[in-house]
């Protein structure tokens, strides 16, 4: 490399526009296109065993039970139901719909994110009421601390004439629950002790 | 031409582009604490220009971005090396430690282009062999007849804009975007316009995007399935919608579904136990590990790993993180990242710290020798 000025005048020019053009050129790498796939099903062998290699145990002889045998969907919610409520057809927002002995209904909905947030959610349970609107801090007075299951959650008690909503919402996993009782507020009223203990039962496994 | 390359050659640039670069470091750091990491990462390191909105609805820009930094870098190097490099042995090591710099930045940029992040989210027992991204999604048409595997026909996001036709020979019918909705507000109730599926049950107000890490939009876009150019029906279909709909095409039936986008994997992971260690007496996580079965057929592969913090799962080419952990500690969050680039960050910092070294060692053994010319000099 005697004479490296020489050496590069025939390089600078190209090199640099191939630079340059590469670079501007990588952005439109990403463009998407329509696929077509084969999707197997998730293998998971009943009573296969599975040793791990890091632990330095041998694990021949473990046998992983139920759990092992299959395959889960997520944010599967279990609970307790109390006497006398009934389950019926959910829907496909719904995840479940029961109705209780004073023939009030729960609905219970999971949807991703805060669903518009807190406010929004109150006030459209209000004009499903027939209530006007409330301003941030009346509907943040009237919300009350709730639990479903040990996850913090709030509770929201609306009632207009005969009519009466008791919901209890709370973020789990990235989703906003919410348990939706409605009826009239004499059918409420009877339901509620159930309601409390069903909400203490609940659990995503 | 070779003026204007000395001119961009100047370290006086590298100075300043250097002071930037702190500079948005600085600001995208400490902007992290007021919005989501994502939002800071495309604002500051994955652009061009950093914005600011100021309150009468304008933007100006305040500071270069990452992509112009590394291009001003990259290009400034690049033209020293081309007027004013001497190409000798001894200053070799320098040439190195720059080709690491550059490999690092141009690592950055493939990072930033070719990665995909997703995840796997496993309840305890659950097995999958997908990661879902978190906030990317697709419109799919499924046929399930199959005995082993469903064929899926994936319509990407960028694809749904209000008024797209989407004819693909390959696809069972064509589907023409009536409507997109980035965010919706979804309530019951009688909606007219679609007149297939469950959509014709929900009312789907539009509503303002949402950001942060742990907040999701419920999309939905209307749908006109066209075959052999007759309508089928039109469907309202959203990511907040936990079923498919289904459609009949030719007396088979198929389902079709707006989802999270889905990146399939060769094998199976399972989640067999989930352990979160906490500080004795406190509520501060120590640690927390997954205990997941791994079955690879193809590789006749079934054994079990465990994810912990420090401790990924490297296999196919993708690596799995632990990543977080939700619903009382029966619920793992494991980060999926495929990374082409990932191997080159290792091999910049090898090389710099080679150059480096030979750099200095060069130099070295030249004072030294220096040094004792000069020693001999004075004795003499």
């Amino acid at each position: 490399m005697q004479n490296p000025s020489r050496f590069l005048n025939w390089l600078q020019h190209p090199a640099l526009l191939t630079l340059i053009c590469s670079l501007l050129v990588l952005p439109g790498c990403g463009e998407e296109e329509i696929d077509v796939y084969e999707a197997p099903h998730a293998a998971v062998a009943p009573n296969a065993t599975a040793h791990d290699p890091q632990d330095g145990q041998d694990h021949s002889g473990h046998n992983h039970g139920p759990e092992a045998q299959q395959a889960t969907t997520s944010q599967k919610l279990s609970f307790t139901l109390p006497q006398g409520w009934q389950q019926t057809e959910p829907g496909n927002m719904v995840l479940h719909r029961f109705v209780t002995p004073s023939q009030a209904n729960l609905a219970i909905t999971a949807f991703p994110g805060d669903v518009g947030g807190t406010i929004a959610n109150v006030n459209r349970w209000r004009g499903q009421l027939g209530l006007p609107t409330e301003t941030d801090a009346q509907v943040t007075a009237a919300l009350k601390p709730d639990k479903l299951g040990k996850q913090e959650a709030h509770r929201i008690d609306l009632a207009n004439d005969s009519k009466r909503l008791v919901v209890t919402f709370g973020m789990i996993n990235g989703k906003t629950w919410f348990f939706k009782l409605t009826g009239t507020s004499d059918q409420i009223e009877k339901a509620l002790p159930a309601f409390g203990t069903f909400l203490t039962s609940v659990n995503w496994q | 031409m070779k003026k204007t390359l000395k001119k961009f050659a100047s370290l006086r640039i590298t100075v300043v582009v250097l002071i930037a670069g702190m500079m948005l470091v600085l600001a995208g750091t400490l902007a992290q604490s007021q919005m989501p990491i994502r939002e800071a990462q495309k604002i500051y390191f994955q652009s061009f220009v950093v914005w600011m909105p100021l309150d009468n609805g304008m933007t100006i820009p305040v500071l270069l971005g990452g992509y112009t930094i590394g291009l001003i870098m990259l290009a400034n190097l690049t033209c020293a090396y081309l007027t004013t490099y001497k190409w000798k042995l001894k200053r070799s090591g320098i040439l190195i430690m720059h080709a690491g710099i550059v490999m690092l930045l141009v690592g950055q940029l493939f990072t930033d282009v070719f990665s995909v992040e997703s995840q796997m989210v496993l309840n305890h027992g659950d097995a999958k062999n997908y990661s879902e991204a978190i906030f990317d999604f697709e419109l799919v048409i499924i046929d399930p007849s199959g005995e082993k595997s469903d064929t899926v026909y994936s319509i990407p996001r960028s694809k749904l804009t209000t008024g797209n036709i989407i004819d693909d020979s390959r696809m069972p019918v064509k589907v023409s975007i009536m409507e997109f909705l980035p965010n919706a507000n979804l309530t019951m109730g009688v909606n007219t316009i679609p007149t297939q599926g469950f959509g014709k049950q929900v009312k789907a107000l539009p509503a303002p995007l949402v950001q942060g890490d742990d907040r999701r939009n419920a999309s939905c876009v209307y749908v006109d399935l066209i075959h052999k150019d007759k309508s089928l029906g039109r469907w309202l279909l959203s990511t907040a919608f936990i079923k498919s709909d289904t459609v009949d095409i030719d007396g088979k039936t198929y389902e079709i579904q707006l989802r999270h986008r889905r990146y399939m994997l060769p094998m199976t992971i399972q989640l067999q136990e989930f352990e979160h260690k906490r500080f004795t007496g406190t509520n501060t996580p120590a640690a927390f590990s997954s205990r997941i079965r791994l079955i690879d057929t193809a590789q006749n592969e079934d054994r079990s790993f465990t994810i912990s913090m420090n401790q990924p799962l490297r296999y196919a080419g993708k690596t799995f993180y632990q990543a977080g952990f939700a619903n009382d500690d029966k619920t793992t969050i494991l980060q999926v990242v495929r990374n082409p680039a990932a191997a080159l960050p290792y091999i910049a910092c090898i090389l710099v710290t080679l150059g480096m070294g030979y750099h200095f060692i060069t130099h070295f053994i030249k004072f030294r020798q220096q040094q004792t010319k000069r020693d001999t000099q004075v004795q003499a």
